[in-house]
């Protein structure tokens, strides 16, 4: 027993034995993998992309290791094709019909809008049950009214006035200027509604992804609160406003002494492209990463599954950080970077992740089979949304 | 052949036995490990089994059919001799073969970028070309209908020029358009803040500016401007720009394997010096073919040099030249009008 295992046990709240989660990747290894992944993707227009998504996902889980063992992800580049085509096919067609149809545009989109939640619910059980740990399998057990609920319910009222709105600026009719202001202050009520409910409905998405998963047949509990949600935002909206003001401060800095050496006309030039878009980097990227952080960190700790527990310590500034010098890095050297930066932030996140009474991981039982369907999992990944875990 | 370890996983628990495994014949032999309390002999044929794809790991997965789990080995040699006597996995093995020898890496790096430096250069502009080609004008004409519709909602005001000047430039245009040979699109007015502009929206409309056609100071001038939006017309300038757009979106997306990321933003930048390279190849073809256009309707070059100088010098370029610009530099644009003398 050493010094940590004697405190873990003593002042430990539970004196269970703790295991840290080990990444074995490296970015040179992994751009090896990348690379190719890349040319065959580009030289079969996009059919080889199923097979370079379980390449790379495999090549993450398998070097995850938690307790000498990693992780692994069992789905089939088939399956994952077919879930490609789909939305392909389905966001052609919507495509065309807008094109088409322009008047119902809005109406078109709302509609294939009405097959999101359903997609959020089906790639979430695809995603689980295609990881395994040991050879047991995770599974989702949500359901879709729920995902309804959750990804229809709450920002449909939201989606279908803008649907409206945009329809009616359409038609472009004449309005009355009383009309006109009983629009504009819906139109601000609307927005400060979705302003204050957003971090609630980020509890609510959480709390579908993380209270519905189970390793086997043991099912997670999640305990997270929402007023921990609502501190996250206010801090992470503090922290997005000083991001801007070091941007500006920084910029400014910078076309000031071009100015002043001289280069007055490119400077004024650069200036005017550069401080929009270094402005709104750095604001997006230090909200995305810090409510991502913080809200991470919380959902890991409130976590249980059977009597494992979690332990997650991301430091939400470092995150920020890694993500602005990845998106740097990737620009300036063309994408080639990208392979390193997607490791490092791998590595830093699953570093800070530790499971907490390691010793129930063995003789974990394994839950039902189900059914799986790879439409879901495409539709994730085509439009890069943020849900689940 | 040899008889190999590895460690047994049933996929009904999280346990792990550690077996011996032999491959005879086209069969693989599984026992568990003496002494290791587990009894249970398995066979299978190698035909039922899927040996996953070698990865970097220090592991090979072979997975048995289901339900009895699947099989880990470190024995990376064995498991590679049984794939080649049974001739499995050749595809993937030749992929991992260029992922694990750096000097083949490097190959598949230079590939890929010979096929994206193909694609950037000839591949995309000669599929947007074509695809712009085998657009109907009908279909051409249904999205300047609607660019018109937004931008008269938007950055456009009615024009306030008089009736008779409108019909003025309206008949010389004609006049000159029938000269040329060229089928004479429809003119419209409006009137826009910012610096005298003009330019033709997909295959249909020429759209004057007010501040445009007060700052010419010749029919002639006013003709070089048109003969130069005449010739995006002529030449699908602004359908084929957008039809290459989305193609380098699309090869980024298909790059960086998601659409829109915030990493694939970093990605962004070339696609924005690309798309800035196409529209400045672009403006340089519409002045050399607007500049023919003028000689052949017995005008001058001179003409679209003088408007060229002038309006650098009361509206300079703020983001003058540089890899970013939609034009080419004015002082190259005025160097290869004089050529054309």
């Amino acid at each position: 027993m050493d010094i940590g295992e004697i405190i873990d046990r003593g002042f430990g709240s539970t004196g269970k034995r703790r295991a840290h989660i080990v990444f074995t990747g490296r970015g040179r290894e992994y751009f090896s993998v990348w690379i190719v992944n890349v040319l065959l993707t580009i030289a079969t227009l996009g059919i080889y992309l199923a097979w370079a998504k379980v390449r790379t996902r495999r090549y993450f889980t398998w070097n995850t290791f938690l307790e000498g063992h990693h992780f692994d992800y069992l789905a089939g580049p088939r399956s994952i094709l077919i879930g490609h085509v789909i939305v392909f096919g389905g966001m052609a067609a919507v495509y065309a019909a807008r094109e088409w149809f322009t008047a119902l545009g809005a109406v078109i989109t709302l509609a294939a809008y009405a097959a999101v939640p359903w997609l959020i619910y089906k790639a979430l059980r695809f995603r689980a049950r295609n990881t395994a740990y040991r050879g047991v399998r995770f599974r989702f057990l949500g359901t879709p009214g729920r995902a309804y609920l959750v990804y229809g319910l709450i920002p449909g009222p939201f989606l279908v006035y803008s649907a409206a709105a945009a329809i009616y600026a359409a038609t472009g009719a004449e309005q009355e200027p009383a009309f006109m202001t009983y629009l504009a202050s819906l139109s601000a009520i609307l927005g400060i509604a979705a302003f204050i409910l957003y971090p609630y409905w980020m509890y609510l998405r959480k709390k579908y992804a993380y209270g519905n998963i189970s390793f086997g047949a043991t099912r997670s509990i999640f305990r997270g609160e929402v007023k921990f949600f609502y501190k996250a935002y206010v801090k992470t909206m503090f922290m997005a406003a000083l991001a801007v003001f070091v941007a500006l401060a920084g910029v400014f800095a910078v076309t000031g002494a071009l100015v002043f050496s001289g280069g007055l006309a490119s400077g004024a030039g650069i200036a005017a492209f550069l401080v929009p878009a270094m402005v709104g980097a750095a604001a997006y990227f230090t909200f995305e990463q810090y409510l991502y952080a913080t809200v991470t960190n919380h959902c890991l700790n409130n976590l249980t599954i059977g009597k494992i527990s979690f332990s997650c310590d991301i430091d939400p500034l470092r995150l920020v950080f890694i993500r602005l010098t990845n998106v740097a890095a990737s620009a300036l050297t063309l994408g080639i970077l990208i392979p390193w930066a997607v490791t490092r932030r791998y590595a830093y996140v699953t570093g800070r992740i530790t499971v907490i009474g390691a010793d129930e991981l063995d003789g974990m039982k394994a839950g039902e089979d189900a059914d799986q369907s790879a439409a879901g999992d495409a539709a994730l990944d085509y439009f890069d949304m943020d849900v689940g875990w | 052949m040899k008889n190999f370890g590895g460690t047994h996983f049933d996929g009904t628990t999280t346990r792990k036995n550690p077996v011996m495994m032999k491959a005879e014949g086209s069969n693989l032999i599984i026992e568990p490990v003496p002494g290791s309390g587990q009894t249970g002999r398995m066979e299978f044929r190698l035909e039922d089994l899927k040996i996953e794809p070698p990865l970097s790991t220090g592991f090979r997965i072979i997975r048995l059919p289901h339900p009895h789990g699947h099989i880990e080995t470190p024995e990376l040699a064995a498991v590679k001799a049984i794939e080649e006597s049974a001739g499995v996995n050749r595809a993937a093995r030749l992929l991992h073969l260029f992922e694990s020898n750096l000097r083949l890496t490097l190959l598949a790096c230079l590939f890929t970028a010979a096929l994206i430096a193909g694609l950037t250069y000839y591949g995309i502009p000669a599929l947007a070309d074509r695809a712009a080609r085998e657009i109907p004008p009908q279909a051409a004409k249904f999205i300047s209908d609607n660019a018109v519709k937004e931008l008269d909602k938007s950055i456009f005001k009615p024009s306030k020029l008089a009736e008779d000047k409108k019909e003025h430039i309206r008949e010389i245009y004609g006049e000159f358009a029938e000269k040329a040979g060229i089928a004479p699109s429809e003119l419209l007015f409006r009137e826009m803040a910012g610096a005298p502009n003009a330019f033709a929206l997909p295959s249909s409309y020429i759209v004057v500016t007010d501040k445009m056609a007060s700052f010419v100071e010749s029919d002639d001038e006013l003709m070089g401007v048109l003969a130069h939006e005449t010739a995006h017309m002529a030449e699908k300038h602004a359908l084929r720009q957008i039809l290459r757009n989305t193609g380098v979106y699309l090869l980024i997306s298909l790059a960086t394997g998601e659409v829109a990321s915030t990493l694939s933003a970093g990605a962004a930048i070339p696609a924005l010096l690309v798309e800035s390279g196409y529209s400045r190849k672009f403006e340089a073809e519409a002045d050399a073919l607007g500049a023919s256009l003028m000689v052949r309707t017995g005008r001058t070059v001179e003409s679209m040099i003088k408007f060229l100088e002038r309006i650098e010098r009361e509206y300079p370029q703020s983001a003058s030249s540089g890899p970013l610009s939609t034009h080419p530099s004015t002082k190259s644009r005025l160097e290869n009008l004089k050529a054309l003398r």
